[in-house]
């Protein structure tokens, strides 16, 4: 009984607010001059985020604001506002988004508690979590993970890789309806970017 | 004298390279008689954090032989790229491994051109190696947890992975060390402790039923096994004492070792790793700083003890540019030692062999020209 | 007065005329197989009509004739051989001649006659002689155990009618003869041996399961029906039999053969219809002895008919491993399987589940009014049961999965397996009529009469009703069908990890969790096909060969050719003479 003791004692873990992380974070100006980027996210003046790698070439001409790196969320689906099961399928990753997708689940962040959940099989799945660049085989196994998946259905493109193909490679060929950059993206803005795509607060 | 693995063409050493290929004795395992069949888990399964297929032979139930599909080869090309861009690349290649690679390819790096990095660096990289060996032990402990649908630990676990990487960003600016190391450069501005109460995991994970999955489970004797299996299974092999460079010995550091060889034994290493790890921190003060590398030509190995084990690079610079690179990841023995010990378990075995080695398909299957 | 005389001038032209026209069946068999079994048929449904006349074994003689029926009809559709129609046409005499026994020597013949076809139907092609001669060997034990019962039983009455005994003694031997043969435990392999690896037909595997072990148990009920209670045997008959459920149900749950499973099913079954008839003797309580006495009839119904229609099914097979056979699916005989297997895992509604349901109910019943130490045996016994009964669930949703479910579609055969699994419920609805009692709980929804309860002379114990389940199962279904709306449908693959291959898993496989987990009660080996063994089978045959070795040395130290030897046995044999003459 020492851990339940312990963890009544500890109180509540979950944040409402999560503390700021500076690398991936929302890039600006802040000083002039000119940056070579090796993914080209620099275009103009524009921060692309979606190619963006965070690999800090670019550092101190532009410079991390703390705030949580945007996801696009083309379409949401109402029907899910309660009930969100996520399937991951990783065709190419290095690991980091695996592992920052799950880390949703952590007692800060508590995925749960917005009624987004995983499943073992895409067959129950609401949303395909697509992560990493596309490598030859994983294609069929994407397509036949979409396939699976009944009506309705999200696609969710967790990480630079999936959306543009990063430093390593091409995306995959799939539409994505919500895009979340960032290498790897963390869990605050995942969070955010799936409790837009199911319609929550 | 032992072996590490194959680093190119050669074989990678205790005592440096030797001729390769290296030799392991691989064993085989014959045809299934009546009512064997194969079965196939992944490539894509709730259970694996990855994307890989294991097809195993079978007579239900029982595990016979099993064998690794590769299903996420990515092809990454560094032959002929400067300097800067390969390293983004390796960074790469497994992020959550990311200080290791870095590491070890800067290490090489520094070798091939004939320097030395500073005190304050290789403080710094110590500093880097060790908080990332705190956070992918515990991730290794929460996956073991996970897999017994043991909750109470499994989220404790997480949280601490959670505390880990939010420290890492405190102290290097990225979760995972992206960007924190340059070709001449350390940016991790202070050290931020991560705070781990290692007598609540134990007590924690103190639980009969938990322990009696692990005990047993997939047995590794290899003498070319590595990382923590090895220290696992009695053997005190480990590169933070064997690699001079990176200055382990001023810092108190010992070695860490079980008699078993199971999965228990894997576990109860990385436990005492992270305490281990702790230590090492508490005496280590972390500045950024720069240092100048000259522009030479030569060939330099770099290998580190990443979470899971040794891991080295074979670099080859040319005028700021690299020639050649070899890779030796891990996870590439750590399957081999994985699907040595399964044969003679069961399926529900399986999860916790596999999630004890800690390996990274990410690493082991990039091919690299 | 008169319509009774009539009744039985009837009755008794009625016996005539079906033994005659097996008779002529068997004479046919030299002609034509199919003529034979035709006629066969024909004599079964006499046979039917005449047990319905009859008084307190009617269930008997009308499930036989059942089985006979539609063993005969599959006979007649699908074999040919005309050696096989006598020995298959001779077997149903005997069992006929047996049932129709007036006295013991009537008794006797037809048990003799019916063991010597079916060896001659099993023994004879197979380069494999042991499993007739096991079966022959075993019978003809079970036969001096009759006889040295009906013996005793002559001893006291004076004459071989079945008349009224007051000594239990014979009771205890035809006992044990009878459950020798229904390959009770620890004689299993006398069932199980001849139907996996002898070469008997689908039909007489029916036979060999249903018809000839309900001989077996028609011949205890008649005993016990002449002779006194005897507690003790009893809960000797609970115990053995609740063994037999547990082992036969395990062994046909890690069996990888196909009419090994079924026999090893047919043990499972015998034992509970034993512990259902050692029910019927422990207890003295007369509404617990009639609802015993339901459990009996109504287990022998469910596992008689639901045992042939599995066999059949073995017949539209090709292969007798599980996990190597080829078939293809067809409607009936998904169904029909479906079903039958279904009530052989004694679920509701069919009438496997009634008699499951209440063989457990009358073991707890008596577990609770059988004072003392007795009534540890059938609560024992419940735990025994309850596990072979999950075991046997196991075996047959195997079963069904990989001789139907699992095939591709092709044909519209095994009509007459639907009719038979059909059947299955319907007859579930008819166990009211056997039923001691019933009555109703309108709170539940169970309208009145609608309940088949169970009580005994402490109070009520509880209630099924499978009208209640047969209609609301239907109904429920239907709403939420109505209820889901319009439907949109994609057909998609089975989702197979991605990986495109046809992801199988053997039969083999299923149960070998089991016989890892098991190994030492199942002596299991790697690789071989039959990766379990009967520790039973194995132990007697350890018995016989110490025995066989003992006696080859005895009788080599005993008669060893020395003439010296030889006169002192005869000194000895003078000595002893003298002396027994002497006193």
């Amino acid at each position: 009984m020492n851990w339940f003791l312990r963890g009544i004692r500890r109180g509540i873990l979950t944040e409402k607010e999560f503390p700021q992380v500076q690398w991936p974070s929302e890039l600006h100006r802040s000083k002039e001059g000119e940056v070579k980027c090796p993914t080209d996210a620099l275009k103009e003046d524009r921060w692309d985020p979606n190619r963006c790698i965070f690999c800090r070439a670019c550092e101190p001409i532009l410079s991390p604001t703390g705030r949580s790196v945007q996801a696009q969320v083309k379409r949401s689906e109402p029907s899910f506002r309660r009930s969100f099961y996520l399937y991951p399928i990783d065709v190419g990753t290095c690991g980091g988004c695996n592992l920052e997708f799950r880390l949703i689940a952590s007692p800060q962040h508590d995925m749960t508690r917005f009624g987004i959940f995983l499943t073992n099989t895409p067959r129950h799945a609401d949303a395909l979590v697509v992560m990493g660049v596309m490598t030859p085989k994983m294609e069929e196994v994407l397509r036949r993970a979409y396939d699976a998946m009944p009506e309705p259905k999200l696609v969710i493109l967790l990480g630079v890789c999936a959306v543009s193909g990063g430093i390593l490679g091409m995306p995959p060929d799939i539409r994505g309806d919500v895009v979340i950059p960032g290498c790897p993206p963390t869990p605050e803005s995942i969070l955010r970017a799936l409790v837009e795509a199911k319609s929550g607060e | 004298m032992r072996i590490i693995g194959d680093l190119g063409p050669h074989c990678l050493t205790s005592e440096g390279l030797a001729e390769g290929p290296c030799k392991y004795s691989r064993p085989t395992i014959g045809e299934g008689g009546y009512g064997s069949f194969n079965f196939l888990y992944g490539p894509s399964a709730g259970g694996l954090l990855e994307s890989v297929a294991f097809d195993i032979l079978t007579y239900g139930e029982s595990i016979e032989d099993v064998r690794a599909l590769s299903y996420k080869t990515r092809h990454i090309k560094v032959g002929g790229l400067p300097l800067r861009d390969v390293l983004f690349k390796v960074e790469r290649i497994n992020v959550p491994f990311a200080a290791s690679h870095t590491i070890a390819f800067l290490t090489a790096v520094e070798n091939a051109l004939g320097v030395s990095p500073p005190e304050e660096v290789v403080e710094s990289r110590i500093a880097q190696l060790e908080l990332e060996r705190i956070r992918n032990n515990l991730l290794v402990i929460q996956r073991l947890a996970e897999a017994a649908s043991f909750l109470v630990p499994t989220y404790r676990l997480l949280y601490y992975v959670e505390e880990v990487n939010r420290a890492i960003s405190r102290s290097c600016g990225h979760r995972y060390f992206l960007g924190a190391n340059y070709l001449g450069e350390s940016r991790c501005q202070e050290l931020h402790l991560p705070r781990i109460d290692v007598e609540e995991l134990r007590d924690l994970l103190s639980n009969r039923i938990f322990i009696d999955r692990l005990q047993g489970n997939g047995v590794v004797k290899e003498d070319w096994a590595i990382g923590p299996a090895a220290r696992a299974a009695g053997f005190s092999y480990d590169a933070r004492l064997e690699v001079p460079e990176l200055k382990y010995r001023d810092h108190g550091f010992k070695i860490v070792t079980e008699s078993k060889g199971d999965a228990f034994s894997r576990m109860l290493v990385r436990l005492e790793e992270i305490e281990v790890s702790l230590k090492i921190l508490e005496g280590v003060e972390v500045k950024p700083r720069r240092f100048e590398l000259p522009s030479r030509e030569g060939r330099g190995i770099g290998r580190v003890e990443s979470p899971s084990g040794d891991l080295a690079y074979m670099v080859q610079v040319e005028q700021g540019s690299i020639k050649e690179l070899h890779l030796l990841p891990p996870s590439r023995i750590n399957i081999l030692l994985f699907l040595r010990s399964m044969p003679e378990n069961i399926f529900t075995d399986f999860p916790f062999n596999w999630e004890s080695f800690g390996i990274w398909i990410s690493e082991a299957e990039v091919s690299i020209s | 007065m008169v319509s009774d005389m009539y009744l039985q001038i009837d009755k008794f032209y009625l016996e005539i005329v079906t033994l005659l026209t097996m008779i002529t069946a068997l004479a046919l068999s030299l002609w034509s197989a199919r003529a034979s079994h035709v006629v066969a048929a024909i004599s079964s449904s006499l046979f039917i009509l005449y047990g319905l006349y009859s008084g307190e074994f009617r269930v008997f003689y009308v499930v036989s004739g059942l089985v006979w029926l539609f063993s005969s009809t599959f006979s007649a559709l699908h074999d040919r051989e005309r050696w096989y129609s006598l020995t298959f046409s001779g077997t149903l005499l005997g069992i006929m001649i047996t049932l129709l026994s007036q006295n013991y020597l009537e008794f006797l013949t037809g048990w003799e006659l019916m063991t010597l076809f079916a060896y001659a139907s099993i023994g004879v092609y197979r380069r494999e002689w042991r499993p007739g001669y096991t079966f022959l060997a075993f019978g003809e034990v079970s036969t001096v155990l009759l006889i040295a019962g009906f013996i005793l039983a002559y001893q006291e009455t004076g004459t071989f009618l079945f008349h009224t005994l007051t000594d239990t003694l014979p009771l205890w031997f035809t006992t044990f003869g009878f459950t020798v043969k229904m390959g009770i435990f620890p004689f299993l392999m006398v069932e199980w041996l001849p139907i996996a690896h002898g070469n008997a037909k689908p039909s007489l595997s029916s036979v060999l399961s249903a018809s000839m072990t309900l001989a077996g148990v028609y011949g205890i009920y008649k005993m016990m029906s002449l002779c006194p209670q005897t507690q003790a045997l009893g809960g000797v008959l609970i115990l053995i039999g609740a063994f037999s459920v547990l082992f036969g149900a395990l062994y046909s749950y890690v069996s990888d053969h196909m009419k090994g499973m079924l026999a090893f099913s047919t043990i499972e079954n015998n034992g509970a219809i034993l512990t259902a008839l050692g029910s019927l003797e422990l207890s003295a309580d007369p509404v617990l002895k009639a609802f015993a006495q339901f459990s009996l009839m109504v287990y022998v119904v469910a596992h008689s008919l639901a045992k042939t229609g599995l066999f059949l099914v073995a017949g539209y097979v090709h292969g007798e491993s599980m996990s190597t056979l080829s078939t293809q699916r067809s409607f009936s005989l998904e169904i029909g399987t479906t079903l039958l297997t279904a009530s052989m895992s004694g679920l509701l509604p069919t009438v496997g589940g009634v008699a499951v349901w209440s063989l457990l109910e009358t073991l707890f019943m008596e577990s609770i009014s059988v004072g003392g130490i007795l009534g540890l045996i059938p609560l024992l016994a419940g735990v025994m049961v309850g596990m072979g009964e999950g075991f046997a669930t196991g075996a047959m949703a195997r079963f069904t999965s990989f001789t139907s479910l699992v095939r591709p579609r092709g044909g519209e055969r095994g009509r007459l397996v639907l009719l038979i699994g059909v059947l299955m419920p319907v007859l579930a609805l008819l166990s009211y009529l056997l039923s001691p009692e019933m009555a109703g709980a309108a709170s539940l929804g169970m309208f009145s009469n609608s309940l088949i309860p169970s009580g005994y002379s402490g109070g009520s114990f509880g209630g099924i009703s499978p009208l209640y389940v047969l209609i609301i199962l239907p109904i429920l279904s239907l709403i939420t069908y109505l209820a889901s709306g319009r439907r949109r449908v994609r057909t998609v693959d089975p989702w197979d990890n991605g990986s495109g291959r046809r992801l199988t898993y053997t039969s083999f496989g299923m149960a070998n969790n089991i016989r890892l987990m098991l190994r030492f009660v199942l002596r299991t080996r790697k690789g071989a096909v039959e990766t379990s063994a009967d520790v039973f089978w194995r132990a007697i045959l350890q018995l016989v060969r110490g025995y066989v070795r003992f006696s080859r040395a005895f009788s080599r130290a005993y008669m060893n050719s020395s003439i010296s030897w030889y006169m002192i046995y005869m000194i000895l044999a003078f000595i002893v003479v003298i002396l027994v003459v002497f006193l």
